[in-house]
């Protein structure tokens, strides 16, 4: 079927004709009221942890360098991945472990993100930096700054001018109630994640 | 999966008999329902947002034809390729097509209620492509040639022991593999399918007509994968699933995952706006729509069932519904089961081999209230009910019946004199206070499993005659 | 103050002690109710069945027979929901019957919500002191006519213990005609409501609504399981005749 003919169907079924067509101005806004923000980095901590992440809020670039070291440490990865981004790049300068060459053998993916939505515990993260890092390995840690914090999804677009290829919205690890709706942790993406967060 | 609707009666009596679909069941419903109610209540105004995101919904379908085209648009101007199918057939060929003009040996596929109900993998597999299932619900179902039960939870009618069974049998796993150890298994088979698809096939939970963006919920990561890794991403979606503007989405991504799995977010929203840009490190070189309308152009044209499209698929009216929770959604016969799917699939498939599903109902009215778009569901059961005695699809010994009833209802002397002869000739029935056995056809139907207390003598009215005095 | 009883007719023809005990609790409470005798049915056996020429008519005699009564009092959430619901969405396009059927509509009242929102009465004299008793919330009563209080009320004030089901909220199976079109998933459902009231280890269940209790005391009978069941009208009526 080509397009004029199944947007004919479409506006038949309504009974209309195509002359008949008024742009129509929803005016309709909904506010989510589920959010108490004392403090958004206190707010956003509760509800990632609550998911079953993991935060670490550190107080500069440096300790979050070394805050990563400690946790590739202790999870005995043997190669990571990272985003493209500047901030990343400076972090991962001194990580002991090689590259891993092929993105799907990494153990662990570092990454910035977008923005923080503290009502959810959500990272948005951005195909601009590349989706894979925080994808593919089985363990993501981010590293973020408070200042990108929103209350809410709605002013995490607000503003924005165009959308990316992919914009992520990640709320703690993979998960999966497929069985039994029993509550299972990693299933294809990361299972284990870090969030670090400057403030 | 052959079309069972027309069999409804008998897949339930089935159903009610299946001793692992019934301990599934239990264990998964009522699972289903205590979350959701848990997340409703951490939100101040559900109320308003479920007022909401009806409304928006409403208005969407109301102007669909003016939402659509700007989706298009938006589309082709992000250099999506843009395709239209009137039936499932239609969409199949366009879809194996697609396939063999670009070389694709393997399809990875993410749960998508519309591909089940074209049977688009048999399709695939029919000119040798593989389609492989990723959700892991569905690759369970996928590896026992089973179809799914539930909108959200598609294997939720087997029990753990089966599953645990079925990866021992087809992919020797442990013999008493747990949870955890299942899901492994299956990581780790689907990330090689991963790795070497050539097309990633995804449904949408949402189209944003203002910036032509796919709106994917999950939990696994699957859909991620899926519109990430293979260099071609195809969205298979029905027309229906229009939002006008990005700012409405909030609003519904804060009700779906509630709905539905009880979640405050789902693990991973993705919004695909167009293919990889040349900048992206990754990401598909080609995205592809395809915008289906199987029957749904009929449902937008009947005023009165025009609201069953505001449907998000959240399952929330399958969960709370009392018949679902007994019977399981495979007894529906069709992909669309519960409540939802006994107004659905009459207007997709037609009420002639579907009016069993509407009666599949003791009309409580619980899916109407869950519903988080305000679909009035009882409103559209009963809507179909009548619809199916018009059409003259009701028994003919019910038709008599009711007619016979109506007229008594409005002659009180004879309704007086019917309803005396009927009392009295139950009493003969009468054993210990209760009807012992009887050949009536609707007494009969009720003793199966269930007693019946011998009328009173004496019926109210009769009486009324002495009580009155009696002041 | 005119105050006729919708008697019901399956109370009328099945249970006609639940017409006696609403007579008998409104006489207590002052009411001078009268029976007008040319009542039959409210039509929902046709209604829910999809038979609406035929509701049609039965609702037609069932407005006119009420119409110069200020209230119409019936003990059952059900038949009241078809009358305050269903009557006026079935009359929507018809201007003259729907005003009617919306003026019948305000002026009916199932029982236990006439006594507290009418008479505006709690303690209504009756005593059920120490009964241990579960409350089904039938589905028309809960979801149509709102009423989840009222009887509780009653029952509080008489100083029975109200012990909650889980699955208080969840439908018995009953459905009409449901319950014989679809007999066996009618049965798992009153089952599964039988469970949720075992687990309460209460002594009676009770409801507003004579039907359901039927279908469920049906099962309950088959499944060997003894818990009395009774409705509430007859119930508080028990209580009164116990006295303070």
């Amino acid at each position: 079927m080509n397009k004029a003919d199944f947007l004919d169907k479409v506006r038949s079924s309504l009974h209309r004709k195509a002359s008949d067509i008024v742009a129509p101005a929803p005016n309709l806004l909904a506010t989510i009221k589920d959010f108490k923000p004392s403090s958004l980095v206190k707010q956003f901590q509760e509800e990632y942890e609550a998911v079953g992440g993991n935060f670490h809020l550190v107080k500069s670039k440096k300790e979050a360098s070394e805050k990563v070291l400690e946790i590739i440490k202790d999870s005995k990865a043997k190669s990571f991945v990272f985003s493209n981004d500047k901030l990343i790049k400076s972090i991962v300068a001194k990580i002991a472990i090689p590259e891993a060459k092929i993105i799907s053998d990494a153990d662990i993916g570092i990454s910035s993100a977008y923005c923080l939505i503290a009502n959810t515990g959500t990272l948005v993260l951005e195909s601009s930096v590349g989706r894979l890092a925080s994808l593919l390995p089985a363990s993501h840690i981010a590293v973020v700054k408070d200042e990108q914090l929103v209350p809410t999804m709605a002013e995490a677009i607000e503003g924005l001018d165009s959308l990316p290829s992919a914009w992520v919205q990640a709320t703690g690890p993979s998960r999966t109630a497929d069985i039994e709706l029993t509550l299972t942790i990693g299933v294809h993406a990361p299972g284990v994640v870090d969030v670090i967060m400057i403030k | 999966m052959e079309i069972s609707t027309h069999d409804f009666k008998n897949n339930a009596k089935k159903a009610l008999k299946d001793k692992n679909l019934q301990i599934a069941m239990k264990r998964a419903t009522k699972t289903f329902v205590a979350k959701r109610e848990k997340a409703i209540s951490s939100l101040d105004n559900f109320e308003e947002l479920r007022s909401y995101c009806g409304a928006v919904k409403a208005h969407t379908i109301e102007h669909l034809d003016y939402y659509l085209e700007e989706f298009i648009s938006n589309l082709e101007n992000l250099g999506v390729n843009v395709h239209f199918a009137a039936d499932g057939e239609e969409a199949n060929k366009i879809v194996t097509q697609l396939a063999l003009e670009k070389n694709v040996k393997t399809v990875v596929k993410a749960k998508s209620m519309v591909t089940e109900e074209i049977l688009l993998n048999d399709a695939l597999e029919a000119v040798g492509v593989e389609a492989l299932e990723t959700d892991l619900g569905e690759y369970i179902l996928q590896l026992d040639g089973d179809f799914p039960s539930h909108i959200i939870g598609p294997a939720m009618h087997k029990t753990k022991e089966q599953i645990t069974k079925l990866f021992h049998e087809k992919l020797g796993s442990k013999e008493d593999a747990s949870i955890i150890e299942l899901t492994a298994v299956a990581r780790k088979v689907l990330r090689k399918g991963f790795l070497k698809a050539d097309m990633g096939i995804s449904g949408a939970n949402f189209a944003v007509a203002e910036t032509g963006s796919i709106v994917l919920v999950e939990n696994e990561g699957n859909i991620r994968l899926t519109t990430s890794l293979p260099k071609i991403h195809l969205t298979v979606m029905g027309l229906e699933k229009i939002i006008p503007r990005l700012k409405d989405l909030p609003a519904f991504l804060t009700i779906l995952p509630r709905s539905a799995t009880g979640q405050k977010a789902s693990s991973y929203v993705s919004l695909i706006t167009g293919p990889k840009k040349e900048t992206d490190p990754d990401g598909p070189e080609e995205q592809h729509v395809l915008i289906i309308d199987n029957g749904r152009s009929n449902i937008l044209a009947d005023p009165k069932l025009r609201d069953a499209l505001r449907c998000i698929r959240c399952g929330a009216c399958l969960n709370i519904c009392p018949v679902y929770q007994n019977v399981g959604g495979h007894a529906y016969g069709w992909v669309y089961p519960g409540p939802i799917g006994s107004v659905l699939d009459p207007g997709l498939l037609g009420l002639d081999s579907t009016h069993q599903l509407p009666q599949a109902c003791s009309l409580c009215g619980a899916c109407g209230e869950v519903c988080p778009v305000k679909i009035p569901l009882p409103e559209l059961l009963l809507e179909h009910r009548q619809r199916a005695v018009k059409q003259g699809l009701s028994a003919k010994a019910e038709k008599i019946g009711i007619g016979a009833f109506a007229f008594m209802a409005t002659h009180p002397k004879l309704w007086n004199s019917a309803t005396k002869i009927g009392r009295l000739g139950s009493q003969f029935l009468s054993r210990e206070g209760h009807i012992k056995g009887s050949k009536i056809p609707v007494m009969k139907e009720w003793l199966k499993e269930r007693d019946f207390k011998t009328p009173a003598q004496k019926s109210f009215r009769e009486q009324w005659r002495n009580l009155k005095d009696e002041k | 103050m005119r105050v006729a009883l919708f008697v019901t007719c399956l109370a009328d023809q099945l249970f006609p002690s639940l017409g006696v005990a609403s007579v008998k609790l409104l006489r207590h409470l002052g009411v001078d109710i009268e029976f007008p005798e040319g009542q039959t049915c409210c039509g929902q056996p046709a209604y829910n069945a999809g038979y609406l020429a035929e509701t049609k008519e039965i609702a037609e005699h069932h407005i006119g027979l009420f119409k110069d009564y200020d209230y119409v009092v019936l003990p059952s959430g059900s038949c009241g929901a078809m009358v305050k619901t269903h009557y006026p969405e079935m009359f929507r396009e018809s201007a003259k019957i729907y005003g009617k059927s919306k003026d019948l509509a305000n002026r009916t009242y199932e029982l236990t919500s006439f006594i507290t929102e009418v008479l505006d009465k709690k303690d209504i004299g009756a005593n059920l002191k120490d009964k241990r008793v579960s409350y089904h919330d039938s589905c028309h009563a809960l979801r149509y006519m709102n009423i989840k209080e009222s009887p509780r009320i009653l029952l509080r004030a008489a100083g029975a213990k109200i012990i909650e089901a889980n699955n208080s909220e969840v439908c018995c199976g009953f459905g009409g005609l449901f319950s014989v079109k679809m007999p066996e998933i009618s049965a798992a459902m009153a089952r599964a409501k039988t469970e949720g009231v075992l687990e309460t280890k209460a002594d009676i269940l009770t409801s507003v609504d004579g039907a359901c209790l039927m279908n469920i005391a049906g099962s309950m009978r088959r499944e060997n399981v003894n818990i009395e069941v009774k409705h509430v009208v007859e119930l508080l009526w028990e209580g009164v005749q116990n006295g303070n």
